[in-house]
């Protein structure tokens, strides 16, 4: 579920990681907002994060079905990488990768 | 035992294990000039398991044979000396370490599928820069985390602490570095001299890790990191935490690679690997 940056509760476990538009990590998923964090996204000038409900299945479990970005690269991929990902090399991997995986599971893609 | 404790221990691991008699005879036969196929044959054909593994290898996409490869001769000089040795090495090395907890069986059979995966992208990283010595750099890549394998066998508990910790998101060298006092690159060493395998090996065991030694990576050892990082990506098993490395860009310059190479690596990988696997595995 994805909550604007001012009705985020100390205590919310992040869905997705969240980053800075220089791709820079602030908070993994699965962490836990802290009234820091809210105020470190805030500075950073976040606006939307993705939350987990309390039951609510955490989505990197699903690793194909996971939402991907414009390049069509997983986030969780994506995240797996660190601060890596910055690297054009690592990002030309990362796509062929994708491409390939899916040319080998045809059917197992929904 | 206490970290400092295991510090000192380490380097001086008298009991690790050896290869089993065949695969020594097998190495001292190639290593005489005088040995013909024929003798090499009548040693690995005594060994039921040894002969069913080279004889599926040989049979599998790896080698692409038209025809089907029935005798251990034939497959012996098929393939030649050098590569019947390290891959019987390589499927030897393996059933070195039973380990009897369920929970660290399963991680060594998803160590064991990463190793495969690490070795087959290594071939085809090879392949792509136009090397012609494509088995010894499987190899490299099968055996760059032995280490590891040494570890979860001789020290569980530590090994479960270990992943106990990457569980809860360290990496994998800070973890082993702050219980064990040492990483699975610096044991892997050890076990590698032991064996007295070619140095080459010995520094993509050891250095397959950034940052390298003098800043610049070997060939083998440069090949074995993206290896490792492609294996990891396509989540060809696990070796032991759920990172991807940064590509070290001294490494990356070493193998003078273009992206463009890239998709048709990754392609050599997965078929590789899912054919090669059901022999190996």
């Amino acid at each position: 579920m994805i909550l604007a940056v001012d009705e985020l509760e100390p205590g919310m476990v992040l869905d997705e990681a969240v980053r800075t538009h220089q791709d820079q990590l602030l908070l993994e998923a699965g962490r836990r907002v802290t009234e820091r964090s809210i105020r470190l996204f805030k500075t950073w000038g976040i606006r939307r994060v993705a939350v987990r409900l309390p039951g609510e299945k955490a989505k990197v479990a699903v690793s194909q079905a996971t939402p991907e970005d414009e390049e069509g690269i997983p986030w969780r991929l994506k995240e797996r990488c660190g601060g890596g990902w910055n690297d054009p090399v690592m990002r030309e991997l990362l796509r062929a990768a994708v491409r390939q995986l899916r040319l080998r599971r045809p059917a197992s893609e929904g | 035992m206490s970290r400092p404790a295991l510090r000192r221990e380490l380097p001086r691991i008298e009991d690790l294990p050896t290869l089993p008699r065949t695969v020594l005879r097998i190495t001292e036969l190639i290593n005489d000039p005088a040995t013909s196929a024929r003798d090499l044959a009548r040693i690995i054909a005594e060994d039921q398991v040894l002969t069913a593994r080279l004889l599926k290898l040989v049979n599998s996409s790896f080698y692409g044979f038209r025809r089907k490869i029935a005798t251990v001769t034939e497959a012996v000089l098929m393939i030649g000396f050098e590569a019947v040795r390290n891959h019987l090495l390589t499927t030897s090395v393996f059933d070195l370490f039973p380990s009897r907890s369920p929970a660290l069986r399963r991680g060594q059979e998803l160590l064991w599928d990463h190793s495969l995966g690490c070795a087959v992208a290594a071939k085809a990283i090879a392949a792509a820069m136009r090397r012609d010595n494509l088995e010894e750099i499987f190899v490299a890549g099968l055996l760059h985390d032995i280490g590891k394998i040494v570890l979860i066998a001789k020290f569980p508990a530590e090994a479960e602490a270990v992943a106990a910790r990457v569980a809860r998101g360290a990496a994998i060298l800070e973890a082993e570095e702050d219980i064990l006092g040492c990483t699975h690159a610096a044991v892997g060493r050890r076990l590698a001299e032991h064996w007295n395998l070619p140095s080459a090996l010995v520094q993509a065991i050891e250095g397959h890790h950034p940052p390298f030694a003098g800043g610049t990576p070997d060939e083998q050892a440069a090949i074995v990191h993206l290896a490792d990082i492609l294996a990891r990506v396509l989540e060809l098993g696990s070796g032991g935490d759920d990172r991807i490395p940064a590509l070290d860009p001294a490494a990356w310059r070493t193998l003078r690679l273009s992206p463009t190479a890239f998709d048709a690596i990754l392609a050599s990988t997965l078929a590789d690997f899912d054919d090669i696997g059901s022999f190996l595995r």
